[in-house]
């Protein structure tokens, strides 16, 4: 079913194309939710929370970006609202300066280059840079498309991407290859 | 004396920001066409390019364990599905808020009057079956009747057989159901949700995870 004729039946309340809708983004929404707020307990709440702003506001939606833009950009405000109510900082800049505190090659190397170190280094990252990571590897969207979603300009997208893979290679000792 | 040299350096902030969106295919044709003209001469560029799909791999690999999360989904949805039989379908947690109110009393009036129907077409039928044949008759096979988990749990993946087996003598749970596709298991903990019993499994090292799940409302 094409997304206009999606929409189209979400707009006349058609619960069975909300539930196809559901099912759909139900894999890749709740892995780009668990990339960002890093909470497995708080992803279905913050899931559920987006598709029932998806029902209720379809109406809104003027087709100017493509449907999937649209949602995310609900899913990753729900997201940025959920770690708010947890007190948890979620745009900070601290991924651009961060590399002062991280882990050295000598000091990664001798810890095994284990995944926990990557895992650090992710959970290091700000929400913010989380999401743009997420959307770029795992969700496949352009950078302009991730700018409409996150709702700030282009280049804080490029820069947010240039820093986050500049820390997270760092945290991988320099030596990818061997990683693998 | 004029002449411009153009070094090959200019693009490269450019292009290092580009690289991602190269490496997935998500740039317009303009930059695509910048981008390779670059890493034509910039052996820097072309290292990184190289490692964006290893850069990949390990996010994904260490990005919160799918099995964990879902775990933690199911409990929850265990929680606020009263029905067995809806207990995995995450899609039911949506319904109680789409159930608007004037439609709910047309489902409850139609339900009502399935009832009255049945009590009617089926009630002769069953009282008139003689008495010695409503004995319940049970096989060796059969469950133990009223036997239902109240939690949900899961173990450490490297615990031992013995050490699930001491977590739950030391708790005094029992297992009654699983394990489920995500490795969690349906415990009758005595005590319940706020029973010491409970908190006893939570604490053990061992157990990773202790939900309580709600008890079916009666039919």
């Amino acid at each position: 079913m094409s997304d206009d004729v999606l929409v189209e039946r979400l707009r006349g309340r058609d619960l069975r194309a909300f539930e196809q809708l559901y099912k759909a983004y139900h894999g890749r929404m709740s892995r780009f939710l668990l990339n960002m707020v890093r909470r497995p307990e708080l992803v279905e709440e913050v899931l559920n929370d987006t598709m029932m702003v998806v029902w209720d506001k379809i109406g809104d939606f003027q087709g100017a970006s493509k449907l999937s833009t649209w949602m995310f950009g609900i899913a990753y405000r729900q997201g940025l609202g959920a770690l708010r109510r947890l007190d948890e900082p979620v745009d900070d800049e601290r991924s651009a300066t961060m590399e002062s505190q991280d882990a050295t090659p000598e000091q990664s190397a001798a810890h095994g280059r284990s995944r926990m170190a990557l895992t650090k280094a992710i959970d290091a990252l700000s929400p913010a840079h989380r999401a743009v990571v997420n959307l770029t590897y795992f969700q496949e969207f352009g950078y302009r498309e991730i700018a409409e979603i996150l709702d700030c300009p282009v280049d804080t997208v490029k820069t947010r991407m240039f820093h986050a893979r500049r820390h997270l290679k760092h945290s991988l000792a320099g030596d990818l290859a061997d990683w693998i | 004396m004029g002449h411009v040299v153009t070094f090959p350096a200019d693009r490269h902030p450019e292009v290092q920001h580009l690289l991602p969106w190269y490496g997935t295919g998500q740039l317009a044709e303009d930059e695509r066409a910048m981008v390779e003209a670059h890493l034509g001469e910039c052996a820097e560029c072309r290292a990184d390019l190289e490692a964006e799909p290893m850069l990949k791999e390990a996010l994904a690999s260490a990005s919160p364990d799918a099995e964990t999360g879902w775990a933690a989904l199911e409990a929850r949805a265990r929680r606020s599905m009263p029905a067995p039989r809806r207990a995995n379908r995450p899609w039911s947690a949506l319904g109680p808020r789409l159930m608007r109110p004037e439609r709910l009393k047309w489902v409850v009036g139609a339900q009502f009057a399935a009832l009255v129907v049945l009590s009617v077409a089926v009630l002769p039928t069953a009282t008139s079956v003689p008495a010695e044949r409503q004995g319940a008759y049970r096989t060796l096979g059969d469950a133990p009747a009223g036997r239902s988990g109240n939690v949900l749990a899961m173990f450490r993946p490297d615990a031992s057989i013995a050490a699930m087996r001491h977590s739950l003598d030391a708790s005094g749970a029992r297992f009654v159901d699983g394990p489920t596709p995500a490795g969690a298991y349906v415990l009758d903990v005595p005590g319940g949700e706020k029973g010491r019993e409970l908190a006893a499994l939570r604490r053990d090292p061992n157990v990773t995870m202790a939900e309580p799940i709600e008890e079916a409302p009666p039919e």
